[in-house]
C-alpha cells in the first residue's frame, strides 16, 4: 500500500471522527446528548487501551508470556471500589470544579499553587514518554504498512513521523481546546473516544479471529504446535521467581489507572451522571478482558511462522496479515492501532492543557501586577491560544523523545515507567479523600520524594542503558557506594527493575507524607478543604454556605472578572442567576460572600484553583480567617443542617398532623349530619301516629252523637296508634343503648330449636292471618347457644315479620333454617316476596334506611327493626347478611359463635 | 496427563471452594454494600496473587487450554460477573 | 254555591288520617275525595278540578311538592286551594311550602277542629 493513500485514509479518518464530535457537540447543546449514557461512558474509559495495549502486548506475550495481564487485571482487582473512590472524587470535583488530577491534589491541600506546579511537572515528565510510544507506534505501523522501513538517521524535514506528530497535533487542538468552558467537559471528545474504542476492539478481535481460525486451526491447533517448541512451552507460565513481580505490576496498574491524566479526565471531568460509574465498573473491565483474549494465540502464531526472521514482536499483529498478503485487513488493523494511539494523545493533551494553563500559566499570569488591565477583555482568546500552543509543544517534546529515546526501548516498558510517576500521586489523592489530617507538607514532600526515587531507580538505569550515564553508576553505585546501586537501592535485590521501583518511590512517598502529616499544622483554607473533601457527601449541598471568606468586594468588579474569561454576556448571566436564585439583594453594592465564592468556582473550571484565588483576591479586600473561624463556620453550617432538617421533619408531622384532624373533622361532621337526619326521621315517625291520634280523639270527643261501631273502631285505631308510638319509642331507646354500648346483654345457655319455636309461636297469629306456611328445617345436630334469649328471639320475630309483611297474598311461604357451622350456628329466614333492589340491600341496616330515600315505598314498621337486630347480633360477636336477587324473595342470615 | 489433571483439579478445587466459599458467605449475610464491595476487593486480590496463584502457575493443560490462561480469564470473568450482580443488588439503595 | 258542591280532596299514604279527615270533612258537608298518594291525588284533581287540596308532604312514587306543583302550573286547576299538612315543621319547610303557591300550611300534629276552621275560612272566600 503506498504511503499516499495510507496518509490519505488516515486523514479521512481523522475527519470521521470530527463529524462524530462535532455531531455529538451538537446534540448536547440540544440537550439530546449521546455521551449521558453509561455505555458510552464505559466506551470512553478503554481510552486506557493505546497502542501499547494493540501492540506491545503481543510483543510482551512473546517475550515473556502471561506478565502482559497484570496491566488489565490489576486495574480489575479495584474495580469495585470504584464505586466508592470515584464516586467520591466525581463529587467533590464537580462541587469545586475541579478539571483536573493537578488541581484535585492543589485544591485538597489549601488550593496550594506550588503543590499544583509539583504534579503538573511530574506529569509531563511522566507522559511525554508515554505519548512518544504512541507516535513511535503510528510511525513503525505506517512503515510496515507502506512497505518502506527508513534509515534512523535522516533529519526530520524528510521523516513521516515528524508529519505525522503535526497531523496529531492539529487534531489534538481542534478537539481539545474548542472553547473556554467553565466545566471543562468535552462532550464531542468523549464520542469520537467512544467510536475509536470500537474501532480497535473490532480490528484487534479480527485479526485474532483470522489468524486463530483462518492460518490456524483453532486454538487447538495452535497450542498443539506451539508445545513442541521448548522456547514457547515457557509463554504458558510465570517464571518461577516472577510471582512477586506480578503482584507490583498488578498494583501499579490498579493505582495508574486512577490518576493517569487521560483516565482522569473520561472518568472524573467527563462524567456526567455518577451512576454511570456503576454500568462502566463491569463493562470497562470487560472491554479491557476480550481485547486481551487474542493476544497469546496472536504471539504464539508469530513465533511459529517468524521463528527466524527479526520481526520485532511488538509488530506481529500487522507483520502476519501482510505476510498472508491481507492488504485490506492489515490496513483495518493499522486503523486499529492508529485510533488506540490518536485517542490516548488526544486526551492526554487535553488534560496536560489544562493543567498546564491552570496550574503554571495562569498562576504566573495573575500573580504580576496589573495583568488583568493590560489583558482587557481578551483574556479568554488568550487563554485559548497559549493551550493550543502548549499541545504543539508537549506532542514535539514527546517527538523529540522518540526520535532519541524511546526508538530502543519495547512500548511496554516505558508505558510501564510512565505508570510508575503517576503513581506518585496516590498517597495524596487517596488519602486527601479520607483522612483529614493529611496536609500540604505531608503531600508535597511525598510526592517529591516518591518522584525523585522513581527517576533515581527507573530513569537513571534507562539512561544508562542508552549511554548517557556510564553502565559503572549501575553496577557499582554513584562513587562506588554500594547501597546506592539504582537498580538495588539500599541493598534490595531479587526484584525486577520496575517493581523495585515502584515499592521503593512509594515507600518514600508514603512515609514522608504520613510523617507529614503527623507532625505538621494545616493553614485554615486547608482545613476547610480537607473537611469538604473527607465528608463531601455531607457538605456538598451547603458548601456555598460553609465558606471561610471574609472581606469585601465590589459587584461590579466581581462581574468584570468574570466578564474577562467567559465574556461579558455569560458573566452578567451568571451573577444574576445566582443572586435570584439564592435570594441576595439584588441593589448592593458590596458582593455578599457566597457570590465571591461562587465567582471563584466559576473561574476555579476555567482557570485552576489555585489562579482563581489568586484573581479574586486580586478585586477583594480579603481579611485573614483563622482555623478556629473555620471550624465555627463549617460546624454553623452543620448545625444549620441539622436545624433544617428538625424543621422539614417538624412541618411533615405538622402536615400530617393537620390531615389526621381534617379526616376526623369530616368525620364529626358526617356523625353530625347523620344525627341530624336520625332526629329528622324521628321526629317524623313520632308525629304520624300522634297526628292520627289527636285527629281521632278530637272526632270522638266532639261527636257524641256517632254510631257505636264507628265509634269503637276510632277508640281501637287509636289504642293501635298509641302502641305503635310506644314501639317506636322502646326502639329507639333500645338502639342507643346498644349503640352507645350501655347494654349488657343477660346471657344464658339454651338449644336453639326453643328459641325458633318460641319465634315462631309469638308471630304464628299473624302468619296464619295471611295464609302464609313457615316451614322449619334443622341440619345437623345442633349445638346450645349461650347467648340473650329473649333479645335473638326479637331478632328472629323482627326477620318473621318482616317476610311476613312481604310474602305475597297468595301461596305465601317461609322457609326457616338453623344450622352448625364449624364453630358456628347459622339461621337462615327466606321469604318469596318482591325481593330487594341491589341499591337497597347494602342500606337496609342502617337506621331509617329509607330516611336516605323517602320516595322509595316505606315497609310498614319504624325501620329500626334491622338495625337493632344488626346490633344485637353484633353484641353477640355475630354477623347478619342478606341476598336477594328482585322477584326472587330475600333471604335474611346471622351467625352466631356457639 | 488425565490424572494429572484431575489430581491438579481435585487439589485446587478444595482451596478455590474454601476461599471463595468464606468470602462469598460474607458478601452474602452484608447487606452494607460498601463492606460487601470492599470483601469483593480482598477476594479479587486473594485469587489473583501468591500464593494463590502459584496453584495454577504450572505448565499444563485442560484439552488445549493453558491451565495458568484459563484460571486467569476464568476469575477475571466471575470477578467481572461478581461485580456486576453486586452493584445491581444495590441499585434501589442511594446514600 | 252550597258546600255541596265544594270538592275536597285529602291526600296522605297513612290510612288513619286519611279515615279522620275524611269523617271530619264528609261531616262539614264536602263532597270529599281520597288518595293514598301523589300519583292518584293527580288523576283525582284531573277529573274532578276539587277546590281544596289537603296534601301531605312526604309520600311514596309522587310526593306532594310535585302535586302542588302540577296544580298551580296549570290554569285549569290552579284556583284550587292548597293546604299543606305534614310533619315537616321547621321554618325552611314551611316557606318552601309557600314558595311552590301554597295556600295554608299546617304542621302535624294538627288539632282536627282547627283544620276544619281552616278550610272553612278558605271556602269562604271562594264561595
Amino acid at each position: 500500500m503506498s504511503s499516499f493513500w495510507i496518509i490519505c485514509w488516515s486523514l479521512v479518518y481523522l475527519l470521521l471522527l470530527f463529524v462524530i464530535a462535532d455531531r455529538a457537540e451538537r446534540r448536547s447543546s440540544h440537550k439530546r446528548s449521546w455521551v449521558n449514557n453509561p455505555y458510552v461512558y464505559a466506551l470512553s474509559l478503554a481510552v486506557y487501551c493505546t497502542a501499547w495495549t494493540f501492540y506491545g502486548s503481543v510483543g510482551r506475550a512473546a517475550e515473556s508470556g502471561p506478565d502482559f495481564l497484570s496491566v488489565y487485571i490489576g486495574p480489575t482487582l479495584i474495580i469495585p471500589l470504584w464505586w466508592i473512590i470515584f464516586r467520591k472524587i466525581i463529587r467533590i470535583c464537580k462541587v469545586q470544579r475541579i478539571t483536573s488530577i493537578a488541581d484535585f491534589i492543589s485544591a485538597r491541600y489549601g488550593k496550594s499553587r506550588a503543590l499544583g506546579v509539583i504534579v503538573t511537572v511530574v506529569c509531563l515528565l511522566g507522559i511525554i514518554p508515554y505519548i512518544s510510544i504512541q507516535l513511535k507506534a503510528i510511525t513503525s505501523s505506517f512503515l510496515i504498512l507502506s512497505g518502506n522501513e527508513t534509515s534512523p538517521n535522516q533529519s526530520f524535514l524528510s521523516d513521516q513521523s515528524f508529519y505525522i506528530a503535526l497531523m496529531l497535533i492539529v487534531f489534538a487542538i481542534l478537539f481539545g481546546t474548542r472553547k473556554l468552558e467553565a466545566n471543562e467537559r468535552h462532550e464531542g471528545l468523549v464520542a469520537a473516544i467512544a467510536f475509536e474504542s470500537l474501532v480497535k476492539l473490532f480490528a484487534f478481535l479480527a485479526v485474532g479471529v483470522f489468524i486463530t481460525f483462518g492460518i490456524f486451526n483453532g486454538f487447538d491447533d495452535l497450542v498443539t504446535r506451539a508445545v513442541k517448541v521448548p522456547e514457547l512451552r515457557k509463554l504458558f507460565t510465570l517464571p518461577e521467581n516472577q510471582t512477586g513481580n506480578w503482584f507490583w505490576h498488578c498494583f501499579l496498574a490498579a493505582i495508574a489507572i486512577l490518576f493517569l491524566p487521560r483516565q482522569f479526565q473520561v472518568t472524573v471531568v467527563e462524567n456526567i451522571d455518577e451512576n454511570h460509574l456503576k454500568k462502566a465498573q463491569w463493562l470497562f473491565p470487560l472491554y479491557l478482558l476480550t481485547i486481551n483474549v487474542f493476544v497469546l494465540p496472536i504471539a504464539l502464531s508469530g513465533k511459529l511462522l517468524f521463528a527466524d526472521e527479526a520481526i520485532k514482536s511488538d509488530t506481529y499483529l500487522l507483520a502476519i496479515p501482510l505476510h498472508f498478503k491481507q492488504q485490506g485487513l492489515a490496513f483495518l488493523t493499522y486503523l486499529g492501532g492508529f485510533s488506540a494511539a490518536t485517542s490516548m494523545i488526544i486526551v492526554e493533551c487535553t488534560a496536560l492543557t489544562v493543567m498546564f494553563s491552570n496550574n503554571l500559566l495562569m498562576p504566573f499570569l495573575v500573580s504580576r501586577q496589573g495583568w488583568h488591565e493590560r489583558m482587557g477583555s481578551s483574556i479568554g482568546s488568550f487563554v485559548i491560544t497559549a493551550r493550543r500552543l502548549f499541545i504543539a509543544v508537549i506532542i514535539l517534546l514527546a517527538y523529540a523523545y522518540y526520535k532519541n529515546v524511546s526508538d530502543k526501548y519495547s512500548l511496554v516498558s516505558v508505558g510501564m515507567v510512565s505508570f510508575a510517576a503517576v503513581a506518585q500521586f496516590a498517597p495524596a489523592a487517596l488519602g486527601g479523600i479520607c483522612w483529614k489530617r493529611a496536609n500540604l507538607t505531608g503531600a508535597m514532600s511525598g510526592i517529591l520524594a516518591g518522584t525523585i526515587v522513581w527517576f533515581y531507580t527507573l530513569i537513571i538505569p534507562s539512561m544508562a542503558s542508552n549511554g548517557l550515564i556510564s553502565s559503572d553508576f549501575l553496577a557499582h553505585g554513584p562513587a562506588h557506594i554500594h547501597w546506592l546501586r539504582p537498580e538495588a537501592f539500599l541493598g534490595l535485590e531479587g526484584m525486577d527493575s520496575l517493581s523495585h521501583g515502584v515499592f521503593w518511590s512509594l515507600f518514600f512517598n508514603v512515609s514522608f507524607y504520613v510523617f507529614g502529616a503527623l507532625n505538621f499544622s494545616q493553614s485554615a483554607v486547608e482545613h476547610n478543604q480537607a473537611a469538604l473533601f473527607v465528608d463531601i457527601f455531607k457538605y456538598d449541598t451547603t458548601y456555598e454556605r460553609s465558606v471561610a471568606w471574609r472581606g469585601k468586594a465590589l459587584v461590579t468588579d466581581i462581574t468584570n472578572l468574570l466578564s474577562k474569561f467567559f465574556g461579558e454576556m455569560r458573566a452578567q448571566r451568571a451573577v444574576t442567576l445566582y443572586i435570584k436564585r439564592n435570594k441576595l439583594a439584588l441593589s448592593a453594592k458590596y458582593a455578599d460572600p457566597q457570590l465571591v465564592n461562587y465567582a471563584e468556582t466559576m473561574l476555579s473550571g476555567a482557570i485552576g484553583a489555585a489562579s482563581a484565588r489568586v484573581v479574586v483576591a486580586s478585586v477583594a479586600k480579603e481579611e485573614p480567617v483563622t482555623v478556629d473561624e473555620v471550624i465555627d463556620i463549617l460546624k454553623t453550617s452543620q448545625e444549620l443542617r441539622l436545624v433544617n432538617e428538625e424543621l422539614t421533619r417538624k412541618s411533615r408531622e405538622l402536615e400530617q398532623l393537620t390531615g389526621q384532624l381534617k379526616e376526623a373533622n369530616e368525620r364529626l361532621q358526617q356523625a353530625d349530619r347523620e344525627k341530624d337526619d336520625f332526629l329528622s326521621t324521628v321526629t317524623h315517625e313520632i308525629r304520624t301516629p300522634m297526628t292520627s291520634i289527636r285527629a281521632l280523639s278530637e272526632i270522638v270527643h266532639d261527636n257524641p252523637d256517632m254510631d257505636e261501631e264507628q265509634q269503637k273502631h276510632f277508640l281501637s285505631t287509636i289504642i293501635k296508634e298509641s302502641d305503635r308510638l310506644t314501639r317506636l319509642i322502646n326502639q329507639v331507646l333500645d338502639l342507643e343503648r346498644f349503640e352507645t354500648g350501655k347494654y349488657q346483654l343477660t346471657k344464658e345457655t339454651f338449644q336453639p330449636e326453643t328459641l325458633i319455636d318460641e319465634s315462631i309461636n309469638s308471630i304464628k297469629a299473624l302468619a296464619t292471618e295471611k295464609n302464609i306456611i313457615i316451614q322449619t328445617s334443622y341440619v345437623g345436630k345442633l349445638p346450645a347457644i349461650n347467648g340473650d334469649f329473649d333479645r335473638l328471639m326479637q331478632v328472629l320475630i323482627n326477620l318473621l315479620s318482616n317476610a311476613i309483611k312481604f310474602c305475597p297474598a297468595q301461596n305465601g311461604l317461609i322457609q326457616m333454617y338453623a344450622k352448625a357451622e364449624g364453630n358456628h350456628l347459622s339461621f337462615g329466614v327466606k321469604d318469596n316476596g318482591p325481593g330487594i333492589s341491589a341499591e337497597h340491600l347494602a342500606l337496609i341496616f342502617d337506621k331509617f334506611y329509607q330516611g336516605n330515600a323517602p320516595l322509595a315505598r316505606k315497609p310498614k314498621g319504624s325501620g329500626l327493626g334491622l338495625a337493632i337486630s344488626k346490633k344485637i347480633i353484633e353484641l353477640h360477636q355475630g354477623s347478619i347478611h342478606v341476598q336477594s336477587t328482585v322477584g326472587e324473595g330475600a333471604l335474611f342470615t346471622f351467625e352466631i359463635p356457639v | 496427563m488425565i490424572v494429572e489433571v484431575v489430581s491438579l483439579f481435585g487439589n485446587h478445587f478444595i482451596s478455590v471452594a474454601l476461599i471463595t466459599g468464606t468470602f462469598s458467605l460474607s458478601l452474602l449475610m452484608n447487606t452494607n454494600r460498601k463492606i460487601s464491595l470492599v470483601a469483593m476487593c480482598v477476594v479479587a486480590i486473594v485469587l489473583f496473587n501468591t500464593p494463590f496463584l502459584s496453584i495454577f502457575n504450572k505448565p499444563t493443560f485442560i484439552g488445549s487450554i493453558p491451565v495458568f490462561y484459563g484460571f486467569l480469564f476464568g476469575a477475571w470473568l466471575v470477578i467481572i460477573g461478581a461485580t456486576a450482580w453486586l452493584l445491581r443488588q444495590s441499585e434501589a439503595e442511594d446514600e | 254555591m252550597t258546600r255541596q258542591h265544594i270538592k275536597i280532596v285529602i291526600v296522605d299514604d297513612e290510612p288513619n288520617i286519611l279515615m279522620s279527615l275524611e269523617f271530619m270533612m264528609k261531616k262539614e258537608g264536602y263532597k270529599v275525595f281520597i288518595a293514598r298518594d301523589g300519583e292518584e291525588a293527580v288523576d283525582i284533581v284531573r277529573t274532578e278540578i276539587p277546590d281544596v287540596v289537603l296534601l301531605d308532604i312526604m309520600m311514596p312514587k309522587v310526593d306532594g311538592y310535585e302535586v302542588c306543583r302540577f296544580i298551580k302550573s296549570s290554569p285549569q286547576y290552579q284556583h284550587a286551594k292548597v293546604i299543606f299538612m305534614s310533619s315537616k315543621s321547621r321554618e325552611t319547610d314551611l316557606q318552601k311550602g309557600y314558595d311552590l303557591g301554597a295556600d295554608l300550611y299546617i304542621p302535624k300534629p294538627f288539632s282536627t277542629r282547627d283544620m276544619v276552621a281552616k278550610v272553612n275560612a278558605l271556602t269562604m272566600s271562594a264561595v
